[in-house]
């Protein structure tokens, strides 16, 4: 029997067109994701049908997949009381277990097979003979079914289960989607908001399996994860005999709480006793007042109100809604609870931060509610039934139209404001109570809600035409698909993407900026084109029990007529005007830029200049700049001039000068002794030709002058740089550079394949020397003397030591004149600021803030100093009078350093809570890496091509890791280590381009980021302090101020092997010039009491060392070095561990393989292991520290 | 006061002909449309409350032209469909006065007394602030009967009106209409005869979507005087009756069969003449109409 209603369940399922609806869409989307360009889910660089990727396909479609088996199972219970079926049914000789399982099995088995579409489809894009060979590998039967069997099989039946058993419970197919709605925001965001820090926890709490696998593979290389099946074991395996059995738990429940009896229908629950009084009552008696109806404006000011009244309570009583606030609260709680960590160090949760993530982490919900409850209150007269009695009732369809429109946009305004009050509770859970209400309205609540109500104008208009209620959603969806794949089309422009306008990036200094204005204008727009839709809907309203279009269609000329026409031609004008006002804003005032638009501009222009790279050039010897900044207009006019001289041995015939950014035009430019030979307007190159061939030491001059103004507002990329308040903008955006490099052109590698170029763009290797006549700047060592101009208002600020202050006519001027040679690489910077200064061992150390950011300010002062004191008594003299630091608006995060003067974001540092000591202080990590450029940078400058990096960022990420050991404490400094490496490990998996060692570093990434500071740390842990430091000092010393030849990583490295034994010189091999990996494990510590009274601990241990290749390929290579040991009273770096619980510590030469270590000490150790502090680069960190047995 | 329909005609998206050139000229008073399930009533009944565009033919009432100003009629009408369904977490009484506003209500005082007149008069003063949706039929069907009479219409469709109602309901309801009936149009459209019989002063019966009788009750039922014929019968014996007589109607009594022939003639043995009533006027006028005896 159990079979028969099994398998009746399957047929019957079977012919649910729901069912092949789904499968036909997911296996099209499967299928164009295959032969696409792009790819589901993490790793975009593994071969899409690897086990890895595969799993991740699977996990990410088996979410969408919960809504598609959730119909299934819950429906096959839920159907039998809606179709009143039931007690037919269960009045028949089956038991419940046979009829309650049965029926599960059925439509579980229906949901197993049909997930297998997704296999199907992505198989079949394999065979499509135009798919890029590269993003495959040849087709294993075992990477479809692996990850089918252990991941998406294991999900559904859970999924299933728990939806199953609550459909059983409740009865209700709206409860098990409300529960699925509500599950995948848990999910989401639960367990994706704690996968960036791959807990452990989460890897067994994620029903999905999700957080188990990228706990696995959080370390894998691109070579693993195309190569290494599905990980079923360990904390996978566990998670999936937790969730299996909780699943069958959850199947039981039901079966045990199951009843076969009728439940009564809810209706009948509350069912109203009929009031019927024993007497008939005479109805001749009661009269009714013929009061006569009026219609007249009192009427249908009273009808829109009631209207709106009524629609307003049918959402917000329904308890669907009610769940749906609750779970927008959750959302918001769990998207901004962390609060923008950095290094662990949250954020002070401030408006700016809070608006950020809620706009990040709270789109889909409103979005949902704009698009459902706009159908909902569309069919809600069908759908319950009243569209006769309301249909002919004499109210105007306006009055019915209008109502809607305002119910859901009260609706919106409302979840917007719960996600508000959410945001504001946790800024008072952080104790934070700068409550800023009105920034909350502008940046968030208004913007927001005008955007979502035009949403829900466009869903109603479209539910107004559609014939069913699932076409208008149909139609919603595609629409908000094509909101995020028209740009990779080309088709950006806000004049023809209905509810979209120009980014407003927020600033705590610079409030909303002018970006408002491009917003709004296009909210204005597209707000004229929705009451132009509003009067079509209202026109073509289906009253009473008209559904046709042709006929409402037929009627629409006759209800146009009159005011409603009226209202048409007024939005009609003013969509006209306010979009010629955008048109001319966007297209006239400013070029109209894309995404693939600007892609193409890269590409020509590297294809047409990158030939000039290695055209010798002159040197910039002196730079004098006079910059007039008026920053309300969002106006620079910089002129200026470059004294040039010939470093080179040849005389030169062409100078290459060109204006990096489009956006700054130059109106003068002249090269005394040459004229201009060639230009390019449209990309602003030009090259002179000298009339007498510069001869090697000659002179010439450059004169030019540039205007970067802003009018208006832009389709996108508006100008971030010369703003409001808070302006910051480099050199190269407002002087002429000379010579052709690489910084700017195409990285991406698909974007280089698109527009024919070669698929990577690297720097010149290391090997060839040519590259050391060009540094990282593309400049040479200058002088400068900048006179910038500002308002009055405002602080003027440049590299250099000031020389002139003044204030005249409302503008205040200043003069920096540099004091030490410094590249041509320079900033001007204009705020409102206030300023800290603190005179220490003769430097000015300053801090120009933002008054609402001062809370930091002290320790960016304190780190300032102790870096100063560290740096000058390790590396040598510091070269300026001044160390400032610059505030300057979030539209970018990070710090910059130029000469003494290192413009900082606002966006971290300036935030940062730090009232818990034991949080890294990253805000002064950054001020003394940045202080540290100075020297490594600033002092020694890398040459541009590989390597660069290790010699600017390592360098920088080394020395500031010196000063924070040195003033924050060893443990601090360790823990932010074990960050450094946990986050490079974790990139390396990711990165599109092949790894590549130390030494030949091509970009600021992780490598020199993160492995470069670890790599330092076990250098000066092997050689010694005092070793390294004197061979920075003596690389120093080789390069400081020194013009070409520029120095190359392996000049550092040839200083670090003076002196170097043969197994020092190795390890220095090891470190710098290949990819090493170790992987040292503590199997064991076994603990002894000996005869003394000390104690014995034997440590069994296994270690082993590898070589990878660039994409992860490891090999495994002989070990013989030291490592260090250490047994202690509690776990290193948990709780309470304190440095006196350190027991004993040494290092001790291992060989690879397993061996044993002994250990004596007076007291009893707890714990002990093999490289405690993560020295070595070790891909299993987690298993170096054991507790003692015995 | 008048309602005259011209050759209204609708033929639905299917092909399905509801209405077949249907022309009636309705005065005040209650006006009976009689009809079996299908015959087009409630198609009708919706195309004359301006919820359905018909595909041809014309409605006027009171000199307003009700396809051309559907807003106009609206104005005066009072409608009850044959199905209704109704908001949930609404009462009664909410919902009532929801409706007084949408049929120009507006002023507070006026519509408080008349939406408590109308809930006395229904008989659901007492449930007034209970939720609809945990209504019964016939205490829905009531609450459509009242709102149906807000606003003093000129123009009351009720389609189906005593559907669900018990007998002491439905004869409440009657009286309510007929009350009403005299000063207003009220075109009430049913399958149960004795609706009609009770109160109409004029009716049609609509077969297929055509007008197939129309007349004032009492003619109508004069002009079978002598030609109905009734016989008790064995179940056994029907289908000879049926294939002897115009047979126009059969009912069971006590276990046999008593049929209604339709002759101006004295049929035969065992016949003897009857009073005839409505509703013999009714299925003697379905059989005589070819398609509709199919």
């Amino acid at each position: 029997m159990f079979l028969r209603i099994a398998g009746f369940e399957f047929r019957y399922q079977l012919r649910n067109p729901i069912l092949w609806i789904a499968l036909t869409v997911l296996g099209l989307l499967v299928f164009y994701v295959t032969i696409g360009p792009n790819s589901i889910g993490e790793g975009p660089g593994v071969h899409k049908n690897a086990h890895f990727k595969v799993t991740q396909l699977y996990l990410m479609l088996s979410l969408i997949y919960m809504f598609v088996s959730t119909a299934f199972v819950a429906n096959a219970i839920v159907r039998d009381d809606e179709t009143r079926f039931g007690p037919i049914l269960r009045t028949a000789p089956i038991t419940k277990a046979q009829y309650l399982l049965g029926r599960y099995a059925g439509a579980f088995t229906v949901a197993a097979l049909g997930f297998l579409i997704i296999p199907a489809a992505l198989f079949a894009g394999t065979l499509m003979p135009w798919i890029d060979p590269t993003r495959f590998e040849p087709n294993h039967l075992s990477a479809y079914l692996m990850p089918y069997l252990c991941i998406a099989l294991p999900d559904i039946f859970v999924t299933s289960a728990l939806f199953f058993s609550l459909a059983t419970m409740t009865r209700s197919m709206l409860a098990a989607y409300v529960s699925v709605v509500a599950f995948l925001m848990l999910w989401v965001g639960t367990v994706a908001a704690s996968l960036n820090g791959h807990g452990e926890l989460a890897a067994y709490i994620d029903p999905l399996g999700r957080a188990a696998i990228a706990r696995t593979t959080r370390y894998w290389t691109p070579d693993e994860l195309n190569t290494l099946g599905t990980p079923i074991y360990g904390v996978l395996l566990w998670n999936r005999i937790i969730w299996i059995a909780v699943g069958a738990a959850a199947l039981a429940w039901a079966l045990s709480r199951f009843r076969f009896g009728e439940r009564m229908p809810r209706s009948a629950r509350r069912r109203a006793k009929d009031a019927q009084p024993s007497e008939a009552i005479d109805i001749a008696a009661i009269r009714v007042p013929a009061t006569e109806p009026r219609f007249d404006g009192a009427t249908a000011w009273a009808q829109l109100r009631a209207r709106t009244r009524l629609e307003m309570a049918q959402i917000f009583r329904s308890p669907a809604y009610l769940v749906l606030l609750g779970i927008g609260l959750i959302f918001t709680v769990a998207g901004l609870h962390d609060l923008n960590p950095t290094w662990g160090t949250p954020s002070l949760p401030v408006t700016r931060l809070m608006v950020q993530l809620l706009n990040d982490n709270y789109k889909n919900i409103p979005l949902i509610i704009a698009i459902y409850y706009s159908s909902e209150l569309v069919w809600r007269e069908q759908d319950r039934n009243v569209h006769e009695i309301v249909g002919a009732s004499p109210i105007p369809d306006w009055a019915y139209v209008v109502p809607k429109v305002l119910g859901v946009s009260l609706v919106l305004v409302s979840t917007l404001l719960v996600s508000m009050v959410g945001s504001v509770g946790i800024q008072l859970f952080h104790g934070y109570t700068e409550l800023e209400i009105g920034k909350y309205l502008l940046w968030y609540l208004l913007p927001n809600a005008a955007d979502y109500v035009l949403i829900a104008i466009l869903a109603v208009f479209v539910q107004a035409i559609s014939p069913h209620k699932f076409v208008g959603w149909g139609i919603m969806l595609l629409y908000v698909v094509s909101r995020s794949q028209l740009s990779a089309l080309g088709l950006e422009d806000h004049l023809y993407t209905y509810a979209q306008g120009p980014a407003v990036p927020l600033s705590d200094m610079n409030g909303q900026g002018q970006f408002w204005i491009g917003a709004w204008s296009f909210r204005a727009y597209w707000a004229a084109f929705a009451i132009l839709l509003l009067v079509l809907s209202h026109a073509l309203w289906r009253r009473g029990a008209e559904t046709r279009l042709m006929i409402r269609l037929r009627r629409l000329p006759r209800r146009l007529n009159g005011a409603a026409g009226g209202i048409a031609a007024i939005a009609a004008l003013a969509f006209a005007a306010l979009g010629t006002w955008c048109l001319v804003n966007t297209h006239v005032w400013n070029v109209y830029r894309t995404a693939r638009g600007d892609e193409r501009y890269s590409s020509e222009y590297e294809k047409l200049f990158l030939r000039y790279e290695k055209v010798l050039q002159p040197s910039v010897t002196m730079v004098r700049v006079k910059a007039e900044l008026w920053p309300h207009q969002r106006k620079l006019v910089t002129s200026g001039t470059l004294d040039l001289v010939n470093r080179q041995s040849v005389p030169l015939s062409e100078i290459h000068l060109r204006m990096r950014s489009a956006e700054t035009k130059w109106t003068m430019l002249a090269v005394s002794g040459a004229s201009l030979a060639k230009d390019y307007p449209r990309f602003q190159y030009r090259i002179y030709r000298f009339a007498r061939p510069l001869a090697p030491g000659a002179t010439a001059r450059i004169a030019f002058t540039t205007v970067r103004q802003q009018i208006g507002f832009r389709n996108a990329n508006n100008d971030t740089r010369v703003v409001d308040n808070g302006t910051l903008i480099p050199n190269m955006d407002v002087v002429p550079s000379i010579g052709m490099d690489r910084a700017e052109l195409l990285q991406d590698p698909d974007a280089r394949r698109r527009n024919g170029l070669s698929a990577e763009l690297h720097p010149a290797q290391l090997e060839d020397l040519t590259a050391t006549r060009t540094n990282m700047f593309n400049g040479d060592w200058v002088k400068t003397d900048i006179i910038l101009t500002t308002d009055a208002d405002q602080t003027p600020i440049a590299p250099g030591a000031k020389v002139a202050d003044t204030v005249q006519g409302g503008r205040r001027t200043a003069r920096f004149v540099s004091e030490a040679p410094i590249q041509n690489y320079f900033s001007i910077q204009s705020a409102h600021y206030q300023e800290r200064h603190v005179r220490h061992n003769g430097v000015d150390l300053a801090v120009y803030y933002d008054a609402q950011h001062a809370r930091n300010v002290d320790r960016m002062l304190t780190a300032s100093a102790h870096a100063l004191d560290t740096y000058r008594s390790t590396f040598g003299p510091y070269q300026f009078s001044h160390i400032r630091v610059v505030e300057f608006p979030v539209y970018v995060t990070a710090a910059i350093s130029f000469a003494g003067t290192f413009p900082y974001s606002e966006g971290f540092g300036f935030i940062a809570e730090l009232s818990d000591p034991g949080r890294i202080d990253y805000t002064q990590q950054v001020v003394a890496h940045e202080l540290a450029h100075q020297y490594w940078g600033n002092q020694a400058t890398p040459a541009a091509m590989q390597g660069a990096s290790m010699l600017g960022e390592t360098l920088a990420q080394d020395s500031a890791q010196m000063v924070m050991g040195k003033y924050a404490g060893r443990d601090q400094a360790r823990r932010h280590l074990q960050q450094q490496l946990d986050a490079y490990l974790f990139t390396r998996g990711f990165e599109r381009k092949a790894e590549v060692p130390l030494a030949r570093v091509e970009s600021g990434d992780n490598v020199a980021y993160q492995k470069g500071p670890v790599v330092m740390h076990r250098l000066r842990d092997v050689l010694g302090e005092e070793r390294v430091n004197a061979a920075l000092r003596r690389y120093l010393a080789r390069f400081r101020f020194r013009p070409a030849p520029w120095p190359r990583s392996l000049d550092l490295i040839a200083e670090f092997r003076k002196g170097a034994s043969p197994a020092e010189n190795q390890l220095i091999t090891d470190l710098f010039e290949k990819i090493t990996l170790y992987d040292v494990r503590t199997k064991a510590a076994q603990v002894r009491k000996l005869a003394d009274g000390r104690y014995e601990t034997t440590l069994t241990v296994e270690a082993h060392k590898y070589y990878a290749t660039g994409d992860g390929k490891e090999r495994e290579a002989s070990l013989a070095e030291p490592v260090g040991f250490g047994v202690f009273a509690s776990m290193p770096g948990w709780g309470a561990f304190d440095a006196k619980d350190m027991l004993g510590r040494r290092s001790v030469p291992i060989h690879s393989g397993e061996q044993q270590i002994r250990f004596v000490t007076p007291a009893k150790p707890a714990f002990a292991g093999m490289d405690p502090y993560d020295i070595l680069i070790d891909r299993h960190p987690e298993d170096n520290i054991v507790p003692t047995t015995g | 006061m008048k309602l005259a329909i011209t050759n209204l005609s609708h033929v639905y998206a299917n092909g399905t002909r509801a209405l077949d050139g249907v022309s009636l000229s309705i005065p005040a008073g209650m006006y009976g449309l009689l009809g079996p399930n299908g015959a087009g009533k409630s198609t009708l009944m919706r195309t004359v409350a301006t919820l359905q565009s018909p595909t041809s033919g014309s409605i006027v009432f009171e000199g307003i032209d009700v396809l051309k100003s559907p807003e106009a009629l609206r104005r005066l009408l009072g409608y009850l469909p044959q199905e209704f369904g109704v908001y949930p977490r609404i009462s009664a009484y909410g919902m009532l006065d929801h409706m007084a506003i949408l049929k120009g209500i507006a002023h507070y005082a006026e519509r408080k007394e008349v939406v408590e007149a109308l809930l006395h008069q229904v008989n659901l003063w007492g449930v007034r602030k209970k939720a609809l949706t945990g209504f019964s039929g016939g205490m829905k069907q009531r609450f459509g009967i009242a709102q149906a009479l807000i606003g003093n219409p000129r123009l009351i469709i009720v389609d189906e009106p005593t559907a669900g109602l018990d007998p002491e309901e439905r004869s409440r309801f009657l009286n309510l209409l007929a009350e009403i009936g005299d000063r207003v149009v009220v075109i009430l459209s049913t399958h149960i005869v004795e609706d009609v019989a009770d109160l109409c002063t004029r009716m049609a019966v609509l077969a297929e979507g055509r007008i197939v009788l129309e007349g004032a009750p009492q003619e109508l039922v004069a002009q079978l005087r002598g030609r109905i014929w009734e016989k008790t019968i064995d179940r056994a014996a029907l289908g000879d009756h049926v294939a002897a007589h115009r047979v126009i109607s059969t009912r069971l009594f006590a276990g046999r069969t008593i049929i209604h022939v339709a002759s101006d003639a004295p049929p035969g043995e065992g016949f003897v003449p009857a009073a005839g009533s409505l509703q013999d006027v009714y299925f003697s006028t379905l059989r005589a109409s070819p398609r509709a005896a199919a």
